[in-house]
């Protein structure tokens, strides 16, 4: 992420991931889990460590999903914030389709932490929000595209990444900003990732 | 045939029955035969010479990587060909040559990585999309009714397409860290593509597609492709379409559809540039 804030976001997510993760139970219960989570396509079985990378993938899609859905709570009615909020439940549904587990499990730390700035009742700060928020997704995806090693599991990735990596140049211009070919096509964002895969 | 001639012996019904013997007898020892040599090649008439068989076409992370590099340069050679259309007003030049700038920074990583990986680059323009895709665009703007629409058509065709390409090769590649490097540019030329669509379409009409926002489609399908930063809910790996030129006779223009790579687009281990 680009700003003070947002670099404060990431490290309380890093903690309250790594509470969350570090819990012997949930680590035993993602093991079973993973024993039954089976690509579609290849056969290839999801192993535990790609499993928490896509709960963690799919939890951040739906604190983006609720993020929008404030907004548009708050008073800021734009279609498009609606839209947005679409894509990212239709993420969080793409993984639990591909891994066999419901969407219900929002990242709550990056939802509290940017909150408020979603609930701005203007246009313009949520969609520079918004692009905030898709930049790091972008980078998160990319950085997870790294760590999983079900082929599989990646496409499901990148065909999300592909379109957040979209939502950047149309927020940047509904922002104002769509001369500045800066914000327009380059990601500066930092990954949002639990401190153990940072 | 005189009668002081000698009686021929065979006649006609003799030699054809022979000659059936002669095949049958030959058809059972061929059957009966053990330890026969001899190629598996198709049967040769005349002199002409042996065929060389093509080299086996290995696709691995390094071809797929030497393919998308190819693809950098394809992307620069189209630019190149539109700008010198010279139909760019000054600042629709200068965002194609931030784009080239960007294409030519995507190919000096991959060569990077092709290095890494033991391979060796491809720093030219893919033969197969030279031939068969680029070529063919530019020959029908030649003679176009608007080269300014088709040129940016083109462009954010292009953009698409390497889009798409780097999405589809996360499932082919191997190496779960270059499926990271990969889409790391992919998301470079997603969002090259958004931008084209917003300045084609115009904002806020180019922002998504109708469809996706509850709206039906058109009745009657439009002349060009219409075009929106975010097409879809998912990124697509299917074909770009593109039209450009003057109609033809039967008020046809021209129209392609650009594939992601497959066999024919790969650049292989013995291509060079």
């Amino acid at each position: 992420m680009t700003h003070t804030a947002e670099g404060d976001a990431a490290t309380s997510v890093s903690s309250t991931r790594r509470g969350l993760l570090g819990a012997s139970l949930a680590g035993a219960a993602l093991s079973l889990v993973a024993g039954r989570a089976t690509s579609a396509s290849t056969g290839e079985r999801v192993n535990a460590a790609d499993l928490e990378l896509l709960l963690f993938a799919q939890s951040l899609e739906l604190a983006a999903r609720d993020l929008y859905a404030a907004a548009i709570t708050a008073g800021t009615d734009d279609p498009l914030f609606g839209f947005l909020a679409d894509q990212h439940e239709a993420y969080a549904q793409g993984i639990a389709s591909f891994i066999g587990e419901p969407a219900n499990a929002r990242d709550d730390a990056v939802y509290d932490e940017l909150e408020a700035s979603f609930t701005a009742f203007d246009r313009t700060s949520v969609a520079t929000a918004g692009y905030d928020l898709e930049s790091a997704a972008v980078a998160t995806h990319t950085e997870l595209l790294a760590l999983l090693e079900n082929a599989d599991g990646a496409k499901v990735i990148a065909s999300m990444l592909a379109m957040e990596a979209r939502h950047c140049v149309v927020l940047a211009d509904m922002s104002g900003r769509g001369d500045d070919l800066n914000v327009l096509l380059v990601n500066t964002a930092d990954p949002i990732l639990p401190e153990e895969l940072s | 045939m005189s009668a002081a001639e000698p009686r021929a012996t065979f006649d006609r019904r003799q030699l054809l029955r022979t000659g059936g013997l002669t095949l049958s007898l030959g058809a059972i020892i061929a059957a009966c035969g053990e330890d026969r040599a001899g190629g598996t090649d198709p049967g040769r008439v005349g002199e002409a010479p042996s065929v060389t068989p093509l080299p086996e076409g290995t696709v691995d992370d390094i071809v797929l990587l030497r393919t998308a590099q190819s693809l950098e340069h394809s992307a620069i050679d189209a630019y190149a060909a539109a700008r010198g259309l010279d139909v760019l007003s000054a600042h629709q030049d200068a965002i194609a040559q931030r784009f080239v700038d960007d294409h030519t920074g995507h190919s000096v990583a991959l060569g990077g990585f092709i290095t890494d990986a033991g391979g060796e680059e491809f720093a030219c323009a893919n033969p197969w999309v030279t031939r068969r895709v680029i070529t063919p665009i530019f020959d029908a703007i030649d003679d176009s009714d608007d080269p300014l629409r088709d040129v940016l058509n083109v462009a954010h065709a292009l953009e698409s397409l390497a889009a798409a390409s780097y999405q589809s090769l996360v499932g082919s590649l191997t190496v779960p860290d270059l499926r990271m490097k990969i889409m790391q540019i992919g998301a470079d030329e997603n969002r090259h593509a958004a931008a084209l669509a917003i300045a084609i379409t115009g904002a806020p009409d180019g922002y998504v597609s109708p469809l996706l926002l509850g709206e039906t489609a058109p009745e009657e399908e439009p002349e060009f492709p219409a075009l929106w930063a975010v097409p879809s809910t998912f990124g697509m790996v299917s074909a770009v379409e593109l039209v450009v030129g003057a109609p033809n006779e039967e008020g046809q223009r021209f129209s392609i559809d650009l594939q992601t790579p497959a066999a024919n687009t790969f650049v292989y281990a013995d291509q060079s540039c």
